[in-house]
Formats: structure tokens, sequence, C-alpha cells
């Protein structure tokens, strides 16, 4: 699937569309699929150019059936990245610290490749000009650890919504959107990011 | 889009709305600091050019514009 992907061609970071802001952005699958499930893709193309994935998470992606709709509509937001060898190695590695997080899910270290892969490419960035997406606690405290920029998608539609990009109750539909369709987003996440959306909008 | 979709590591805990609140101001501060780090070049197009570009934005794009709209005012604003 992933080749499907490279027939339509992506783009390269050096051919990067007019994004409001120059921020290398990588992002794990779970955040992709949420903006898949909202049709946010669009939103995250305005906001940051492109999102760097990597491969496994490219495959994740195919294997929930979401390659085809990438390649015909978003094949020029999102872009593949391989890792060298050695960022294969210490991706194994940041996948056995998630693993062994409480909040984890699974402590198999292969389940977690795709936020590993996500650390490394994030780490290939400056400080400060990189960012990475991930919506899975464990995942995201080994990346605060090792001082990564992390943002889940509903903060993302946070900060667009306080930018003025989306409406408040356009943000909360998207992210009633993500539940409806299994992404385990809870009310009460749901009404407090949008009160606090509508603390500066609307 | 018919069909139906697996859950993606649906055991995994995900992030809670202190993470979201807490995400999004890091966001802006991030985007805030880009946005002041822009080098600057000067191009010349006509205002008509500029304004019929305007026919084809988005409305997420609009909003972007009439929010620099709006500050710039207010820093031209401020000056007089």
């Amino acid at each position: 699937m992933r080749e499907q992907y490279r027939r339509f061609g992506g783009v390269r970071m050096d051919e990067q569309h007019l994004a409001l802001h120059n921020l290398i952005v990588v992002a794990d699958t779970g955040p992709v699929i949420s903006a898949l499930q909202s049709k946010s893709m669009d939103l995250l193309g305005l906001m940051f150019g492109t999102l760097s994935v990597s491969t496994t998470c490219a495959d994740e992606l195919a294997q929930h059936g979401w390659i085809d709709v990438i390649c015909r509509c978003y094949r020029d937001i999102l872009q593949i990245e391989t890792l060298t060898l050695a960022e294969h190695e210490r991706a194994a590695e940041y996948a056995q610290r998630v693993a062994k997080q409480r909040s984890a899910g699974s402590g198999q270290p292969m389940h977690h490749l795709g936020e590993a892969e996500a650390m490394v490419l994030a780490e290939r960035g400056l400080t400060g000009r990189t960012l990475v997406l991930l919506d899975e606690r464990a995942a995201r405290s080994v990346a605060q650890a090792l001082g990564l920029n992390v943002s889940g998608f509903p903060g993302v539609l946070l900060a667009a919504a306080r930018r003025g990009l989306i409406a408040s109750e356009g943000m909360r539909q998207r992210l009633v959107a993500c539940r409806d369709q299994g992404t385990h987003y809870s009310s009460a996440l749901i009404e407090r990011v949008f009160r606090a959306a509508q603390e500066r909008v609307d | 889009m018919g069909k139906k979709r697996q859950v993606h590591e649906p055991k995994a805990e995900l992030v809670n709305a202190d993470d979201a609140i807490a995400d999004a101001a890091r966001l802006q501060r991030i985007m805030e600091s880009s946005e002041r780090s822009y080098g600057t070049v000067s191009v010349r197009i006509p205002l008509a050019a500029l304004l019929e570009a305007m026919d084809s934005l988005e409305t997420s794009e609009l909003r972007e514009v009439q929010r620099r709209v709006e500050k710039r005012l207010a820093d031209v604003g401020a000056e007089h």
C-alpha cells in the first residue's frame, strides 16, 4: 500500500506548499486517523503545510483502510519518511520505553513502533521548530522526556479554534465525529475543550 | 467511506482535557515564535491582484486573513 501512495507521489519538504508556520510536523497514526475521520486534513495542511509520517505509520494507515482517501485527496499533505538503520535501532529502544509505561495498553514494543518512529523523525528537526503529534499518553510521556514538542489532535483543533481558523462548535463536531468513528476521545474531554475554545472565540 | 474501519490501538489511554488544553497553549507559543522568526522579503504586486486572490480563499483561510488584517489595523491604530 505504501508503494501505492508513492505511485501517486508525495511531496518533498522543499516542495512544501505555503503554510501558516514554518514548522516541521511529524505525526503518529492516531492523530492522522482523527484528522481523516473529522475531515480536518485540509486544516492541518493550512496550519503546517505537510505532515511527515514514518513507513510504519503509513502501513498502519493502510491497514485501517485510509490509504485510498489519502492518495485521492491528501497526497500533497502527507509525506512518508524512511528511517536510517541507526534511526530504526533508536526507534526500537523508544518503543520499549513506551511499552513499559502503565498507560501503554500493550506491553509489546512492536505495537508502539509507529509512535517511536515519529519521535525519531521529530528528533531530526531543530528544537522549537519541530512538533510531534501524538495522542497516546504513554508515547507522549516518552516524547516529552526526550524534550520534544508534543501535541495531540484535540490540542491542534483547540489551537486552530483559538486562532479563529475554525469555530468552536465546528471544533466540537470534529471531535464528536472522531468519537463516533471509534476514537476514544471522552465526552469530558470534548466538552471541556469546547468550553476552552468558547472562552476565546465566537 | 462506507466500510467500517478498525479502531487504532483501542486499549491505549489517549489524551485527556488537561493534556489538550496544555497542548493548545504550547502549540500557540510555538506558532507565535515561528511567526516572529520569519525572514521577510518585499514583493510588489498590484493591490487588485491581492484582492482578487481573496475571492478564491476557503473559509479557514479567510479567517486567518481577517485575523492578520485586524492585528495590522490594531498596530496601525496604535501608531497614530
